[in-house]
């Protein structure tokens, strides 16, 4: 059993540090998979298309500005329904926290809610709300949310005891104990959140694209797929992966920042 | 901070019952506290100490009965002028030394520049100048409950309510900082309510001691504690310290239900 253990643990550490350097293999596979896709898209021109014909596709994009215009129109619902999910997630998930009667009237309403799939609802958003920017606006921060609260009400729950008797021994306001106690204590919880809630955000951004009027990257996609025009979809496609995986990136540099303290105070 | 405090408040518990849930662990109680007593309660685990302790501070509401802070009556709130040394510190992590001192300050509005001014003389008064900028978890345990109870005094107490001060110290710090706790008192006489489980500890900062025992919990024996004051370390060698410390050992440890 040891010694299967340290087997295990000595593998890890070859492959952790031997001649397969993670930038490396992860290169060797991006080319595999390009090789790959490149011999499917000769054998079936019509469905799939090359790497290098996705490239033109995007390098017209680029040069016509259309990419630059969707950009915008995608980063701008995505920033304002994130903004507006962090501000909602981190403020109500600590008020219900210290509100008894908010907590046990709406918690099973958030739990509900969580579960209802942001597609089964942006029709009902459509007749609501039209299909502009405020609507869209708000299926992205209806699809973040959820995490960013959940995670905050998770944090100010467990705000030390401690901590919550000082705040009372001094009589502390209401409006300090959030200042000096429920915010410091719940900022690395929020964190983890909205490094979540960002990745929801970004996935109700194409939501909102697909299924409200066709705008941005998502309003893009779906003119190049009803064209058939395969290796716009497919360059389009590239790119949101990309995006996705940097403002997951970001995510989680904030979410280390801040819960520094955190860790040092677990020591 | 430094010139004696004028008296302290006088406590009163009368009849004070505390339930933990439905359980009833206090029943009762009728203490009160002189003004600038240093009265110890001392018991088995489990026997209600700290939550009278708390009670008195508006933490916790007494099932019945009434406990009043110069007459008035505490009701839910905690009374002004009411201070406590947890055990476990109760520092802001995220503050400074600095910032944790003068956190009552803030909190009751006090001007920049008196809260200031007023922190550095604490600051100083606890030993723990060079440190004002350093976090909690920097500082060794003693260092911040030096942190806890000059944040404790900060508003110049009436009351000072002591949670098992010293219970989550090692044996050295405890030494040190008791006696840094008495070279204090000889200068500042303040209403002290000091919980503990040290039977030592009780004799040894006590004016007077209440043995709590029994479940529910009453006062036992109320005991004099007939020590010179101030008390300094070198009442732990007389036969009269022996004598009060094997006397309430006893009360404790007598006839107790077991656990």
């Amino acid at each position: 059993m040891t010694q299967n253990h340290s087997s295990a643990a000595r593998a890890r550490r070859y492959f952790a540090s031997g001649p397969g350097h993670p930038v490396v293999l992860g290169a060797v596979g991006l080319g595999i998979g390009l090789v790959v896709w490149q011999i499917a898209g000769s054998a079936e021109p019509v469905l799939l298309s090359t790497p290098g014909r996705a490239w033109n596709a995007f390098i017209e994009l680029v040069v016509s500005g259309k990419l630059f215009t969707a950009l915008g129109e995608s980063g701008v619902i995505f920033l304002i329904g994130l903004a507006i999910a962090i501000v909602v997630g981190v403020g109500y998930g600590i008020l219900v926290t210290r509100a008894r009667l908010l907590r046990e009237g709406t918690q099973w309403l958030v739990y509900a809610l969580q579960a209802v799939p942001m597609v089964a609802v942006a029709p009902i958003v459509l007749i609501v709300m039209g299909f502009g920017v405020g609507a869209k606006s708000f299926v992205v921060f209806a699809s973040a949310v959820f995490p960013i609260l959940i995670n905050t009400m998770e944090g100010a729950r467990h705000a030390p005891p401690e901590l919550l008797d000082t705040a009372h021994i001094f009589r502390s306001s209401e409006r300090r104990i959030w200042r000096d106690l429920l915010i410091p204590h719940t900022v690395p919880y929020a964190m983890t959140g909205i490094r979540q809630g960002i990745a929801m955000a970004f996935v109700g951004t194409l939501v909102a694209e697909f299924f409200l009027n066709a705008t941005g990257i998502g309003g893009l996609m779906l003119s190049a797929s009803s064209r058939f025009d395969i290796s716009t979809v497919l360059a389009l496609t590239v790119l949101s992966a990309v995006i996705a995986v940097s403002l997951m990136g970001l995510g989680r540099l904030l979410e280390s920042r801040f819960s520094s303290w955190r860790g040092e105070e677990g020591r | 901070m430094n010139q004696p405090v004028q008296g302290g408040a006088v406590v009163e518990l009368s009849e004070v019952s505390m339930y933990y849930g439905s359980r009833k662990v206090t029943d009762a109680i009728n203490l009160e506290l002189r003004r600038g007593e240093v009265l110890s309660i001392v018991g088995p685990s489990g026997c209600g100490k700290t939550t009278l302790l708390r009670a008195v501070a508006g933490l916790n509401r007494p099932g019945s009965g009434e406990i009043r802070v110069d007459g008035v009556p505490v009701a839910g709130a905690a009374p002004e002028g009411v201070s406590m040394v947890f055990q476990h510190f109760g520092l802001f992590p995220w503050k400074t030394v600095e910032a944790n001192i003068a956190y009552p300050l803030v909190v009751r509005g006090v001007r920049k520049k008196d809260a200031v001014e007023q922190t550095r003389r604490l600051v100083e008064m606890v030993g723990l100048s060079g440190f004002e900028n350093s976090y909690p978890h920097q500082l060794s345990g003693g260092m911040q409950q030096r942190t806890g109870l000059a944040r404790a005094l900060a508003v110049n107490p009436r009351v000072l309510l002591m949670d098992e001060p010293f219970g989550a110290l090692d044996a050295q710090t405890r030494e040190v900082l008791q006696f840094e706790l008495l070279d204090l008192w000889a200068t500042s006489a303040v209403t002290t309510l000091f919980v503990t489980h040290s039977i030592e500890e009780a004799v040894l900062f006590g004016d007077r001691i209440a043995v709590l025992r029994g479940q529910p919990s009453s006062v036992v024996e109320l005991i004099d504690v007939n020590l010179p004051k101030p008390r300094e370390r070198s009442v732990m060698a007389t036969p009269e310290f022996a004598r009060l410390r094997e006397h309430v050992w006893n009360l404790v440890m007598s006839n107790e239900v077991p656990a």
